[in-house]
This record gives C-alpha cells, structure tokens and sequence, in this order.
C-alpha cells in the first residue's frame, strides 16, 4: 500500500498533465487547480525541508559539536530574515536594501572563487593531463572563444574577419544542441520511468 | 592412511585423524587433535627442533606422495600405489560396486583426498597456533612466511622461463658455474660463516647433454638415488648436478633443509616415473618429526630428493626468488604505510630557471596592462551584431506606445552589474515610446534587484511581483486565462495579451522553464531574452528553432542593441572588468601551456645522458 499508492498519484499527476497539454483549453481550468495542489504541496514539502535544516543546526549548536560556529551562523541569519520579513514585509525597502547589502557582495565572492578555480583548473590541466586530444582541442577553443569574446577583433571591422568570427560563434550551436537533446531525451525517459513507477525519486 | 581414519562418533563415517569436526556432520569429534601414530601430542611441545613449518610440510609431503603415486599409477595403467605404500587409499574400496571402474574409484578417491587436505592443512595449521608458545612465535611465523613463499615461487616454476641453452652458460670465468656463482650472489651471508668445502671441479659442475638421458634411463631402471650418482655421469637434462654442487654449498643448514623439503613437495608430479624408481634420502631434520607424526612407513616410499634442475633453469629460478622477495618487500612496505598521510612531494627544484617563469609573467601581466589601458574600446559602431540580436532590436522596434512588456527578472546578484548594463538601455528606450511595462520576478532577490534595475535604468519605480512555485508557476501563470489564478500576483495578465515578455536570464534552466512551460500557450515570437554572457550559446537552438523572438547576450552585444535603440549605453566599467578578466584567463592558459612545455623539456634533460 506504501509503495503502491504514491506510483498511483505519480502516474495520474503524469497523465492528466500530459492530457491538459495535448488538450489545451477544455482542461485548463482543471490544470489550475491541480497546479495550486502541487505549489502548495511543494510549499508545504519546503516549510518542512527548512524546519529540519534549522533542527539539525539547533542539535549542533546545543550538542557542541565540530563547527558549531557555522550552525550558529546559520540559525542566526535565518532568524534575522524571517523576522524582519514578517515584521517589515517582504516590500519594504529597507528591508530589501539590507538583504541586497548581504547578498550581493555574498554571490560575487562565490563567482569570482568559481572563477579561481577554474583558472587554477585552466593551468593544471595541461600538467596533469599531458598532451592529449582533448587538451589540445580544450586550450584551441579556449583561447579563441576568449579571444572573441573581447571584442578587439570585431571592432576591426573587417569584413572577411567577422565573416568568420561570426561562423565561429555558430559552432557552439551544435554542441548547444547536442546538450538539449540529451537533456530532452533523459527528461523522457525519467518521466516515463515515474508514469509506469519504475522510478520512486520520492524514495522507498 | 585410510585405516587410520577415525569415525565420526555422530554419523559414524571416516574422518581424518587431524580433524577436529567432522565433515560429514559437522559435529565435534571426540579426539580434538591427534596425529597419526601419536597417542598424545604433548611430544610435539616437548620436542624443541619441531617447528609448525616441519609439521606442516610434512604433512603436506605425505599428501603429496599420495597424489603422486596416484597420478603415476594413472599414467601407467598398472596398481603400482597399492604395492608401493600398501595404503588403502589406492586401492578402490573393498564396498564399492566391483564394476566400477578402478580408473575411476582412484579419481573420485583422488578428489575426494583433495578436498581434505585444503581443510586438513588449515585445520592443522589453526589448531597448532594454540599450542604455539609466545617464545616461539615470532620465529615461527618468519619461517612459515619464508615456506609459503618458496612454494609459490615453485609452483610457478612450470609456466616461468623457458629453460635457456646451458652450455654456453654452465661455465664462466676461473671455472665456476655459473648457476653456482648465482648462488652466492643469492647467499652471501653464507659464504661468509662458512667457507667453502669443498669447490666442485669444473668437469663435474658441467653438464653434458648427450649422457643425460641414458644415465637418466639406467638409474630409474636400478632403482639407484640420484645422490650416488656420479657429477661427471649426470647431465644438465638430468639436473642432478646442480644438486650435487649444492650439496657441496654450505648454507645455513636447518633453512637449506626447509628449503628442499619445500621444494620437494612441489616437485614430484613433474618427474613422477623417476622419483618411483629411486627412492630419495630423507632429510634428517625431518625424519624424527615424520617418526613422531606416524608417517615414517608412509615417508617410506616419499621421495624427498629434490627435482633436479639445469644450471640455466636453477639461475632464472633464483633471480626469480630474488624478484619475488624484493617484490615481497616492496609490498610489506606499502602495507605498512597503508593508513599514514602522504609525505610532502619532494619537487626538484632546478636552479637557474626561476628567472625564465618570472620574466614569463610579469611580460603578461604588462601585456595585460597595455590591453587595458591603451587598447580602446570597440566602438558599438564598428560592431555588427549577430542574427539573434538584431532579431530581437526588430521585435524591440516594433513595439508602440500603449503596447504592454512583462520584463521578467530572473538573475542572481553576481550578475546584476553585466545584466544591468545591458537592459537599462533596452528599459529606458522602452519607456521613452511608452511601453507599458510590469515587472514580474520567479527569485526572491528579485524583488530588491528590480529597485536598482530601475534606478539604473532611470526610470519610474514599478511594482515588482513575485511568481512563487517556480517552473509550476510559470506554467500557471501561461494558463492564467482569467487573470484570477492564485498563484499568479495581481496585476499580472495572461501572458497571451502581452507584446512581449521580456526575459533578463542568467540561468539556463530558468529560460528553459519560460519557453518549455510557457511556450506552448503562447503564439510564436512572443518571447525576448537579455541574458550573461554565457547563455549564448544554449540560446542558439532555441532561437533557430523560432521559439524566441531574439535575444542578445553578453555586454558587447548589449551596448550594439543599445546603439541601435538610440540609446547611449551605461558607463562601461563592467565591460571593461569583463574584458580583465578574459585576458587573465588567456594569460593562464598560455602560462599552462607554457609550464607544460618546460616541464616536458626538464624531463628530456636528464634522458640526454643516457641517450
């Protein structure tokens, strides 16, 4: 009955979905209503996901154990959020000025690691890897994609050379396209697996 | 041996004497230990030369005879094993069906003595460790290492080296072998406590081929040991010289001993017919250990001659030995740092060479340097833009005054300086035709970003709504037909009556969501993209494949849509930032390759010599 009943809801969430979209219009208004149980389901999924984070932090904190710190850290930031958002409102300005004073300099610091470390990656690899076919044609591309990607060349304004620069910054579209192929073929696939419940990604 | 077998008291059926639990029944037998002929094992305690490896070897050697003589009275046809040894185990069972095949009953008595012995030799060596004193111990595991390793090394003996050409290689300079010069390679310590006895004549020590055979033939028909037979009479086929030179080595002799113990246990299945007609010596060291054990009528008929081996085979064997400790060692060592961290990497620094990496990157950081500062900037005049973007300057142009544009805020912090500077433009040419624009965010940070967009963009603040639910709220909103769902903020359309729906991205998995989710519902062209750099080329597909009005991505193209909107675009320091950082990240490319080059050319340098 554990298992039998999700792979039921699964499949039937799967189909009446996929019927409201070969349908159109006679079942929209059904798909709205059906959306609103999923928001707020999933909703409801996150309050719980967030209420186990900050117990599994406050066991930390309480139980002394390694890194602490940061699960005081944690806690401490996600009360100060939540608070001031029921108190000051998620619109208000002043609020938003102090999340954005946070935030932003937060998430530039994590690209510019990503950044780091991909330099760092760019300037192993051919130490690590040796020369190879895929080193070789990683440093090619690299280079002049970067090289494009400054904008010196195009400001030549030759014709010949954008005529080519423009057919170079077309070959990522097969690449590209190769990618969303893949994505698209493994979202079938994964979609069929969970209409027939060979699939449980909601667990045992 | 079968009439020593005890009875299971349980099930009643034959067991070894040395088991401890039958193995029928798996009950436990009455005597928990008791070797054949020994009615109380304290002997072997009280018997201080007994090691567990004699014990253990000879228990193996009795197995080995069995299997042997077993094995020649298969090959030759004839009950050679039951008059040999007198053994019941070679003769088929008196309860047996008289029509069975006697071929057969020594097969399945052979298989049937196979199986003990693995779990006899087991069960001896486990129940031995008990009655091992501590004084003991350590000695006795140095040497039954040093067995398991030496039967090894023989029992890969057959599929070794092919035997090389001896007469080139029995005789060296001054008239020793060659084999026995390995030998003392192989054992110095013992040429060192013991001099030499007695040095074998160079005729002796070499072999001659074309006697071999036939006095190989005459001693197995006379039954006569090899030991007596003369060096000069023996050749290298025959391989009894080797043995007889090292009879005349002096090793360490309790070790040496082992050693060709060792060696003979493994060796009689490989010259079965002659060690049946010369029955070998036995080791001193073991014959009061097989008296003691009852094998001493069994070991009658054991050979304990060692095989004899040509000088050639006996050298490779040796070096072979030799690998194989070596190996041994390398992999003890390996154990034992198993579980310890790793020592600092000791890199060879070559002096002299600093200089060159130093020089190499200050030339690109001032190349860096001198991009910046003296290259200016591509004018947006001299660019010309790709299809998508001026695909999307069209759909831009065709919007009139009164014409409503969802502009949807869909990027992390990080971006915002690159997507501000591109979309400020496109807003502000926007309001100045009179668009109508409602701003509309599916991420929380969304709400703040749109308050500096706009103040960037200089133009009157908008309310910004907050479509929760995210890829479920994008299909929600698409299905939006009343404008009265719940999940869709108020104010917000259905997204058919827009003109168009401007998407600001930095996410590829955002504007999948947009055109995958909210495509379908929506008549073609209906969609607009602003996105980072990065996104170029996942946009591609989806423009080719007419699923997006246009869209334009990196800072380049959006001061290009800029000029072409008639706008002057923003102060260019994220442009110029951006394009820092591409030139960073060519220089560290080039440093790589460059590294790589050197290290490569450091590698050559040291192969020079050799070469």
């Amino acid at each position: 009955m554990k298992k039998t009943v999700p792979v039921l809801v699964a499949a039937a969430a799967a189909l009446f979905i996929l019927a409201a979209l070969f349908l159109g219009e006679p079942l929209a208004g059904w798909l709205g209503i059906v959306l609103n149980w999923a928001v707020i389901t999933a909703s409801a999924a996150l309050l719980v996901a967030i209420a186990a984070l900050i117990l599994t932090h406050l066991r930390n904190v309480l139980g002394g154990k390694r890194g602490f710190l940061f699960s005081l850290i944690l806690i401490s930031a996600f009360l100060a959020s939540f608070i001031g958002a029921l108190v000051l409102g998620v619109d208000n300005g002043e609020y938003l000025r102090w999340v954005a004073a946070v935030q932003l300099p937060l998430e530039s610091s994590l690209l510019g690691l990503a950044a780091l470390v991909m330099t760092a990656a760019a300037l192993q690899i051919f130490r690590n890897r040796g020369w190879s076919l895929l080193t070789i044609s990683f440093g090619i591309s690299a280079l002049v994609f970067l090289v494009i990607a400054l904008g010196l060349l195009q400001a030549l304004n030759i014709p010949l050379l954008t005529a080519v620069l423009n057919y170079l910054q077309r070959l990522p579209l097969i690449g590209a396209r190769g990618l969303l192929i893949g994505i698209g073929l493994g979202a079938l696939l994964m979609g069929l697996r969970v209409v027939l419940g060979l699939e449980r990604p909601w667990g045992e | 041996m079968s009439a020593e077998l005890i009875l299971c008291p349980h099930c009643g059926k034959e067991n070894l004497p040395q088991a401890t639990r039958c193995v029928y029944c798996g009950e436990d037998l009455e005597e928990l230990f008791r070797i054949e002929g020994v009615e109380d094992n304290t002997a072997l305690q009280d018997e201080p030369g007994i090691s567990t490896a004699d014990l253990v070897e000879a228990l193996r050697q009795a197995d080995s005879q069995k299997d042997e003589k077993t094995g020649a009275a298969d090959r030759n046809g004839q009950n050679e094993a039951a008059d040999s040894g007198g053994e019941t185990e070679s003769e088929p069972p008196a309860g047996e069906d008289e029509q069975t095949p006697e071929w057969l009953a020594r097969i399945r008595k052979r298989a049937q003595q196979e199986e003990d012995a693995a779990g006899e030799l087991t069960r001896k060596g486990s129940s031995l460790d008990t009655a091992r004193s501590e004084d003991h111990q350590g000695r006795v595991d140095e040497e039954f290492a040093s067995w398991i390793a030496r039967i090894r090394e023989n029992a890969r003996r057959e599929n070794l080296l092919t035997p090389k050409p001896a007469a080139d290689s029995a005789e060296s300079e001054g008239g020793v072998p060659e084999w026995l010069r390995k030998v003392r390679e192989l054992q110095p310590e013992a040429e060192e406590e013991e001099p030499l006895a007695e040095e074998p004549a160079p005729e002796e020590a070499e072999p001659k081929e074309g006697q071999n055979d036939a006095a190989e033939q005459v001693r197995a028909e006379e039954g006569e040991p090899n030991k007596e037979t003369s060096p000069d009479e023996d050749t290298g086929e025959s391989e009894s010289a080797p043995e007889e030179a090292l009879e005349t080595e002096p090793e360490p002799e309790p070790v040496r001993e082992h050693e060709e113990a060792a060696e003979e246990a493994q060796t009689p299945a490989e010259t079965p017919e002659a060690e049946e007609s010369a029955p070998a010596p036995k080791t001193p060291e073991l014959e009061p250990v097989l008296e003691e054990l009852g094998l001493a009528a069994a070991s009658a008929a054991v050979e304990l001659e060692e095989k004899p081996a040509s000088s050639a085979e006996l050298g490779a064997d040796l070096l072979l030995l030799r690998r194989q400790k070596e190996n041994a060692q390398i992999l003890m060592n390996l154990i034992g740092e198993e579980g310890r961290g790793l020592p600092p990497a000791k890199t060879q620094r070559v002096s002299g060479r600093g200089w060159y990496r130093f020089i190499l990157g200050i030339f690109l950081l001032l190349v860096l340097a001198a991009v910046l500062v003296f290259v200016p900037e591509a004018k947006p005049g001299q660019v010309e833009n790709p299809a998508p973007a001026a695909a999307l300057k069209e759909a831009l142009g065709r919007l009139a005054s009164g014409d409503k544009v969802l502009v949807v805020l869909e990027y992390q912090a990080a971006d915002s300086a690159e997507l501000e500077q591109i979309t400020a433009p496109v807003l502000k040419a926007l309001q100045t035709r009179g668009v109508e624009m409602q701003f509309l965010t599916t991420h929380p940070n969304g709400l703040w970003l749109a308050d500096a967009l706009m103040r960037k963009a200089d133009i009157p603040a908008h309310e910004t709504g907050f479509l929760a639910g995210g890829k479920l709220g994008v299909l929600a909103a698409a299905l939006n037909p009343d404008g009265e769902s719940a999940l869709v903020p108020a104010g917000v359309e259905k997204l058919e009556n827009y003109a168009l729906i401007l998407l600001l991205e930095d996410s590829q998995m955002d504007i999948q969501n947009w055109i995958e989710q909210a495509g379908p519902w929506l008549s073609a062209d209906k969609i607009g993209v602003l996105a980072s750099s990065q996104n170029a080329a996942l946009l591609l597909p989806y423009y080719d494949a007419g699923q997006l009005a246009g869209f334009a991505a990196g800072t380049t193209e959006g001061r290009v849509l800029a000029q072409a909107l008639d706008r002057t675009d923003l102060p260019s320091a994220p442009s110029r930032a951006f394009q820092a950082g591409l030139l960073v990240m060519i220089a560290v490319i080039l440093l790589g390759v460059l590294s790589k080059v050197e290290a490569d050319s450091g590698a050559r340098r040291p192969k020079e010599p050799e070469a």
